[in-house]
């Protein structure tokens, strides 16, 4: 049996969601055609602001389309005209609000019983009825095709490097400044992946670092970076095991300024090993000046060894770049008395002192022992120190430090002066260069794959 | 109960009627029904149509039929109110004389006034307070006329000299206007043999009662009309003004006056008329649309550039029609 009170109250409902649906589809296309406009104009005019382009063109139109709907949905329409226009739509022949006609005033029961039998037989499908406004489709279509290019649009925009400072840049000279920031500055913002971002670069556009690679390489790097003696491993053992040596060797320093007898098996066996996992070059002086028993000789090495910093003496932020006193030549020849108390000072980067380093600054004074640390003092020409003065901002990544690095050779074009821009690798080179730094044997292969990593697309 | 039983007895009856009017009236469907809705809306009818397409006929069978009192009334110029409602003559009755009320032909059922234009406008005023008033006014005393009341004028429209037009403002008074149309060949045909064939003709026995036509009266007069309807006939009727913004061309062009609100009223009383004949206790769009014509088409008053052109009042109402939507 028909529920006339309970159909008439269905149809309401149907309708003022249908009107709320044709307001807010209304609103939607007006609200999308005006956020589009704004997308177009801010993609033209300030690129920086394409991410709040997109926010507006997802957030304006939905807003005003919900506040359509409210609208539209708020007012009761006038339940007769409904209930007419439900008629013509079924075919009801006005049956419909004829029946609410006699709710409304006193008729004979058979009137409204006849009408609901009819109305039941002929309409069993209510919503059908419920007029739609016909513009209410286009305009949600439109709203959602305007939206969708705007959304289409903003990526696009966002992607050209020009314009988005996001894309971290890798030129070959400069390295980043920290594991982090170069992290941080080859993140991609807007979601858009390396390789898209790739993609659009234009040609010789420097390309973005795969980070995550990169990070695990220099990770390895860190923990595999050498110090005499040193293992891998950076458990308390290892330290332990090292401040003996170190303790040994200071003893053997103290009995080499005592007498002048040679050295005995336990302290040539000390020598040995605290010098075990230096450059070749080094260990070979050591055992030719054992063999020799070269007293001053092995006098100044014990003093230049125990001149460097033990591991755990070392900045933790230098190890990437800089665990290069080991790897420094040790004197061969004896000096002269004058210069015994200031034996060459091992090769290590202070990591605060920008300018320190710089090509040709090989004849830096050098320090006695017991002074301040001294300046590193290398061949620029044969490892390639390079200075880097990035700029003080970069992109979303915020700061950077300036900071040297020890890098690989480099040939660079003199044509423009500019370092910076116009450094190219030479891989046979690096390789020497690297050899010849007695990098632990773990740590080559990751420092090669570091340097291919990062050239890879641009050769 | 009761109600659900008059109702489908009202319908049966009437079926009946319109079956019984039938076997003697051969096509005029038209006429037929617009002659029992007047009957059901307590109305009359303007019949407009050449001589011999069976006015007479369609009466007389209609009041065989409910066995009602019948009666015809030929004007002429020279005819006279009191031979429309009577007169006081002078009786004789227990020895003493006295005025006494002669009733003339009015006092029936169903009236046929024939050429009712051929008479003078204070003949047709008789006739029409009769038709409005439902009583005979005569020295001073009034008189009721039975129920079921109704008014059959007929009008030739060829023959337009020596006749007098019915002003606008009676005519308004006729709740229906119809045109009888010719009948086409079959109709001709069976039209002869029907009256050819024997003797006289067989009108129908009663199928019906006066309380029959009185109790289908009521039910019409309940039949619901949406507001929804009625809102459309409001814009119906005001179509037909030329000044209203609804109003269609040529309504703009060539009336004069619009349908009055007598019209709506009468375009609703007739649309619940023709919905109960239908077998319906609602009123439909359906309905609208076949008392739209009956129901306004002599309430219409052309201006003379209409006259002019030949423009017809239900040329008009069809543009009205097409122009104005349901909802």
């Amino acid at each position: 049996m028909l529920s006339v009170p309970d159909l008439f109250a269905r149809l309401l409902r149907h309708a003022r969601a249908a009107r709320g649906a044709s307001w807010a589809a209304l609103a939607w296309v007006v609200t999308a055609a005006l956020a589009f406009a704004g997308v177009v104009a801010a993609t033209l005019w300030a690129p920086a602001s394409a991410a709040t382009a997109r926010m507006l063109l997802l957030g304006l139109p939905a807003g005003a389309a919900a506040v359509g709907y409210a609208l539209g949905h708020r007012p009761r329409p006038p339940l007769a005209e409904l209930l007419l226009a439900v008629d013509q739509r079924l075919g009801l022949e006005a049956r419909l609000s004829s029946l609410y006609e006699l709710t409304r005033r006193p008729a004979p029961a058979a009137f409204p019983a006849r009408i609901s039998e009819d109305v039941a037989r002929r309409a069993p499908k209510w919503r059908k009825g419920v007029p739609q406004s016909r513009r209410s489709l286009p305009c949600a279509l439109g709203g959602a095709a305007l939206v969708a290019l705007g959304l289409t649009l903003v990526p696009l925009a966002a992607a050209t490097p020009a314009e988005n400072p996001a894309l971290s840049e890798v030129s070959a000279p400069a390295a980043p400044a920290s594991v982090a920031e170069a992290d941080r500055a080859s993140q991609p913002q807007d979601g858009s992946s390396p390789d898209e971002a790739a993609a659009l670069s234009p040609p010789g556009t420097p390309l973005p670092v795969r980070s995550g690679a990169l990070r695990d390489i220099l990770a390895e790097l860190r923990t595999s970076s050498g110090t005499p003696g040193v293992s891998s491993a950076s458990g308390p053992e290892s330290e332990g095991e090292v401040s003996e040596w170190r303790r040994d060797l200071e003893r053997l320093s103290e009995r080499l300024e005592r007498d002048s007898s040679p050295l005995g098996a336990s302290e040539t066996e000390t020598l040995r090993n605290y010098v075990a996992a230096t450059a070749p070059e080094r260990q070979k002086a050591v055992d030719d000046a054992v063999a020799a028993s070269d007293l001053d000789v092995l006098r100044q090495m014990v003093r230049q060894l125990l001149a460097e910093p033990v591991p755990n003496e070392i900045d933790d932020d230098a190890t990437t770049t800089s665990h290069l006193a080991p790897d420094a030549p040790l004197p061969t020849e004896p000096e002269t008395p004058g210069s015994a108390s200031t034996p060459t000072a091992p090769t290590t980067v202070h990591p605060e002192r920008p300018g320190a380093g710089t090509l040709g600054d090989s004849t830096e004074p050098q320090a006695s022992p017991g002074d301040e640390e001294p300046p590193p003092v290398f061949d620029a020409s044969e490892t390639g120190v390079i200075p880097v003065s990035p700029p003080s901002v970069l992109g979303a990544s915020g700061e950077y430090s300036e900071y040297l690095t020890l890098g690989v050779p480099v040939e660079t074009s003199s044509a423009e002066g500019g370092l910076r821009d116009e450094a190219t690798f030479r891989f046979d080179r690096i390789e020497s260069v690297l050899s010849g730094r007695s990098i632990p044997d773990g740590a080559v292969d990751a420092v090669r794959t570091y340097f291919e990593r990062i050239t890879e697309e641009n050769p | 109960m009761t109600t659900e039983v008059r109702l489908e007895e009202a319908f049966e009856t009437f079926g009946r009627l319109e079956r019984a009017v039938a076997q003697v009236i051969v096509g005029q469907e038209a006429v037929v029904r617009s002659t029992l809705i007047a009957l059901l809306c307590r109305g009359n009818v303007l019949l407009e149509g050449v001589p011999g397409l069976g006015k007479t006929l369609l009466v007389r069978t209609l009041a065989h039929a409910l066995g009602l009192r019948f009666s015809r009334i030929q004007f002429t110029p020279d005819l006279m109110p009191a031979d429309i409602l009577g007169t006081n003559i002078i009786g004789d009755r227990d020895g003493q004389r006295r005025f006494e009320f002669s009733r003339g032909p009015i006092f029936a059922h169903i009236v046929l006034a024939d050429e009712v234009n051929r008479a003078t406008p204070k003949t047709q005023s008789a006739l029409l307070e009769a038709m409005e008033e439902r009583t005979v006014s005569i020295g001073g005393t009034t008189y009721p006329l039975d129920e079921p009341f109704i008014v059959l004028a007929t009008q030739n429209p060829i023959e337009m000299q020596g006749t007098y037009p019915l002003p606008e403002a009676q005519v308004d008074r006729f709740l229906l206007k119809v045109n009888l149309p010719f009948p086409s060949l079959d109709e001709l045909v069976r039209i002869t043999a029907l009256n050819t064939e024997s003797e006289s003709i067989a009108f129908p026995s009663p199928v019906a009662s006066a309380a029959d036509v009185l109790a289908a009266r009521s039910v019409v007069h309940r039949i619901p009309i949406a507001e929804g309807l009625r809102l459309y006939v409001g814009r119906l009727v005001l179509a037909t003004h030329p000044d209203s913004a609804d109003a269609p061309d040529m309504a703009r062009n060539y009336v004069e006056y619009g349908a009055s609100p007598r019209a709506a009223i009468a375009l609703v009383r007739a649309a619940k008329a023709h919905a109960f004949l239908s077998g319906e206790v609602h009123v439909r769009p359906a309905d609208i649309q076949a008392a739209f014509l009956p129901a306004l088409q002599h309430r219409i008053i052309l201006n003379f550039r209409g006259e002019a052109e030949g423009i017809t009042p239900s040329g008009i109402l069809a543009e009205v029609w097409r122009k104005v939507p349901v909802a």
